[in-house]
């Protein structure tokens, strides 16, 4: 197909560019001892929802030969548990239960016209899902994604580890550095090549981990608006071009407000709009507990199950039924409204600029199908017409934009998050900020170890890589988040408190010459993330 | 040198700290303390203090002076100087609990390299150091003055007025730079499907 990359400009070519990104990650959650964790719903849900009906609506822009460049990035802990055999046969029986629920559903609204399409609307994605999932991609969605990139249509980069909030580990260097290259390593296994960019968990940005970014070879990174926008000396282009970090040669591009607001802000954005499909109002709270008591957890507690009957209608509990034509109707209109801004905007910076303005938007994909869920939609009517009704904007990825515009001003950009008050109030409060200390201990620990151990033994070696696996996994950004936003948040501490103590445990038996073989079978077979890790990743590096 | 706005940053009354490198690590002893900045105005500091320093420096001063004292941290600007001890630009003194292990700090200036300790006051206001952090730099909360001569262009202000999703042209760069610093972090909602 054809890509409309910048380097081919001519008279045809636009004025401006739109870097589309979509990052996709869940924390690693895999509880092969249990039979049923609630968590694991996270990752199904995210298939079902997300991953299946944006994969699908990818192809089927690519079978209608529909030019498009989108950059996706994709966590190491969502590879990792999307390549996983035993979450891939619990999706599997996970979407069997909801086709079950789901034939269900039609059978009881078959009588109630203001629901039965919709039911049979859910039935139909189910299908759907499962024949994706199964037969077309033997459930592996990550070699999806692949097929995709190498079509040239996705661009897809890695991710911190396991999406380590940085910022927050500029006291425990070795921990950042590991998380950088543990990225980009894990990356090779899965697509076969070396990610050219890298999505900072949170957006989150400090002066200096760019270095750890030019080890990996990585070449451009994105960061909040203000990362651009108060960098030093001022960005001459605002944030409508990337700055060059000094001396490290790694590119940042920062996020466009404009374009965020109108899909992320509550007030403002799209998502809120009055037909679009509320999202909670579920039949897993709605409707009789004997009925639903199968499809929800085993102990009784009412959770979600993904069909829902109702659309936002307002501030108002008495919502009305959905209509999906009506939402996909709003859904072209928003998308019209989207370019049509972005055409503006294009026009009023490139009058103002001596080259092609790049506005960089850069949305978590779970938004889109889940808490969005005409987002795909969106998104489908979006690149549709900018490729066939305008040509002052076109799709590229930050690569393309580089490729086409190699020389850019050198400047430091400045500390910034994507997260509350553009910081890292989030990650570091009253709430969690117990963690930081456990996390300098491990690192000195692992530091020492590693020092200690630079040619381990067989088993020690097999405890020093698992040690490096429970201190990743205990820094994942999302533990501290959950634990500030109040949901789930005993599972977010338990999981934290678990990996320290798995960590601690090793560390001990190691120094003491004891290690318990059953126990270090044990971790490594139910926190498995990352089977080719060394632990020398913690070395001292450059 | 870059020298300090904020007129209100109080230089503290006697310091009796030896000279040591910064860095996390108190010098003789196992003590070990840490800053973290977590946004333009606050830094997270973090320590453990080795018992043996608390008694060392409890035989250094006089029993009854010690046990008088008050607990307490140092904030230091150390902003482009190699901090020998006593070339701070500013410090100033915090109070704190005894069985503090971590506190927040709100800095006087944005934009800024700082260092804590950890120590004892006395009731002299004489402060004795156990253990120094790292030095850290806070984020500055706004477009910088300094220009790129090789990159500097007449609708540099227009460009970054519109990166603050403000083309009206009746805002000023200040309004809408004001009005962008306030939403900070208000469009975007991180989290995944948790």
């Amino acid at each position: 197909m054809t890509r409309p990359r910048p380097e081919a400009v001519d008279n045809q070519s636009p004025k401006g560019w739109l870097c589309i990104v979509l990052h996709a990650h869940l924390p690693y959650i895999r509880h092969p001892e249990c039979e049923f964790m609630l968590e694991e719903n996270w990752l199904f849900e995210a298939i079902t929802e997300c991953y299946i009906p944006l994969l699908a609506m990818f192809d089927n822009l690519v079978n209608d030969r529909v030019p498009f460049r989108i950059t996706w990035s994709l966590s190491p802990t969502l590879c990792s548990m999307l390549t996983d055999p035993v979450l891939q046969q619990r999706y599997v029986k996970y979407i069997d239960r909801l086709i079950n629920l789901a034939e269900m559903e039609c059978e009881r609204t078959k009588r109630m016209p203001e629901f039965r399409d919709t039911a049979r609307m859910y039935l139909d994605k189910f299908l759907l899902c499962r024949k994706m999932f199964v037969d077309n991609d033997s459930c592996d969605l990550v070699s999806h994604f692949r097929l995709l990139q190498d079509a040239g249509v996705f661009e897809i980069i890695t991710s911190a580890a396991t999406h380590g909030y940085l910022p927050a580990l500029q006291n425990a260097p070795r921990s950042a550095r590991a998380q950088v290259l543990l990225g980009k390593e894990s990356y090779r296994r899965w697509f076969g090549r070396d990610p050219a960019g890298m999505w900072l968990p949170e957006c989150g940005y400090y002066p200096g981990v760019e270095h750890l970014l030019s080890e990996a070879g990585i070449s451009y990174f994105f960061s909040d608006a203000h990362g651009i926008l108060f960098a030093q000396p001022r960005p001459r282009y605002g944030v409508f071009a990337p700055l060059i970090c000094k001396d490290a040669g790694v590119a940042a591009f920062g996020r466009d407000i404009a374009s965020s607001k109108a899909v992320w802000s509550a007030k403002e954005g799209y998502p809120g709009d009055y037909h679009y499909r509320e999202f909670y109002r579920d039949i897993g709270f709605d409707l009789d507990i004997d009925y639903i008591r199968p499809y929800i957890d085993p102990i009784g507690i009412r959770s979600t199950t993904g069909i829902k009957y109702y659309k936002i209608t307002g501030k108002t509990e008495d919502k009305k039924p959905y209509v999906r034509e009506e939402a996909l109707r709003r859904a072209a209109v928003h998308a019209g409204n989207f370019m049509f801004n972005r055409e503006k905007q294009i026009d009023y910076c490139a009058s103002l600029m001596d080259r092609q303005p790049i506005v960089v938007a850069p949305y978590d994909a779970e938004l889109f199908g889940h808490w969005w869920y005409e987002g795909p939609q969106w998104l489908n009517f979006l690149i549709r017409k900018m490729a066939f009704e305008q040509n002052t904007v076109g799709l590229c990825t930050a690569s393309d934009y580089l490729s086409a515009n190699p020389v850019n001003q050198e400047a430091g950009p400045s500390f910034s998050s994507w997260g509350y008050k553009g910081y890292s109030e989030i990650w570091i409060n009253g709430s969690n900020d117990w963690i930081y200390p456990q996390f300098q201990t491990m690192e000195k620990r692992m530091s020492d170890a590693v020092e200690t151990h630079r040619e381990a033994g067989s088993l020690a070696k097999r405890a020093l890589n698992q040690m490096a696996r429970e201190q990743l996994l205990a820094q994942s950004s999302d533990w501290a988040f959950i634990m500030k936003s109040g949901t789930m948040v005993n599972y977010a501490q338990r999981r934290t408190r678990e990996h320290i103590a798995n960590f601690t445990r090793l560390a001990d038996d190691l120094e003491h010459d004891r290690l318990d073989k059953h126990f270090l079978s044990l971790l490594e077979s139910h926190n498995n993330i990352f089977p080719d890790i060394d632990y020398r990743v913690f070395g001292q590096g450059r | 040198m870059n020298s300090p706005k904020n007129a209100h940053f109080k230089k503290s009354s006697g310091a009796v700290t030896e000279p040591d490198q910064g860095g996390g690590r108190g010098g003789s002893n196992n003590s070990v303390m840490y800053a973290l900045p977590r946004d333009p105005e606050t830094i997270f500091t973090y320590w453990e203090i080795d018992p043996l320093a608390l008694t060392r420096l409890r035989k250094r001063m006089e029993v009854s002076a010690f046990e008088r004292s008050k607990r307490a941290l140092r904030l230091l600007d150390v902003s482009d100087i190699h901090y020998n001890g006593s070339n701070a630009w500013q410090t100033e003194d915090i109070e704190i609990p005894d069985s503090a292990s971590s506190y927040y700090v709100r800095v006087p200036e944005q934009g800024r390299t700082y260092m804590l300790e950890y120590g004892v006051i006395d009731a002299g206001g004489a402060f004795f150091k156990i253990v120094r952090s790292n030095s850290c730099l806070t984020p500055r909360k706004g477009v910088s003055d300094q220009q790129d001569k090789a990159w500097s262009a007449v609708h540099s202000d227009k460009l970054i007025r519109a990166s603050t999703d403000a083309m009206n042209g009746d805002i000023d760069a200040s309004q809408s730079l004001d009005a962008f610093i306030t939403g900070l972090g208000s469009v975007a909602v991180s989290g995944g499907i948790a």
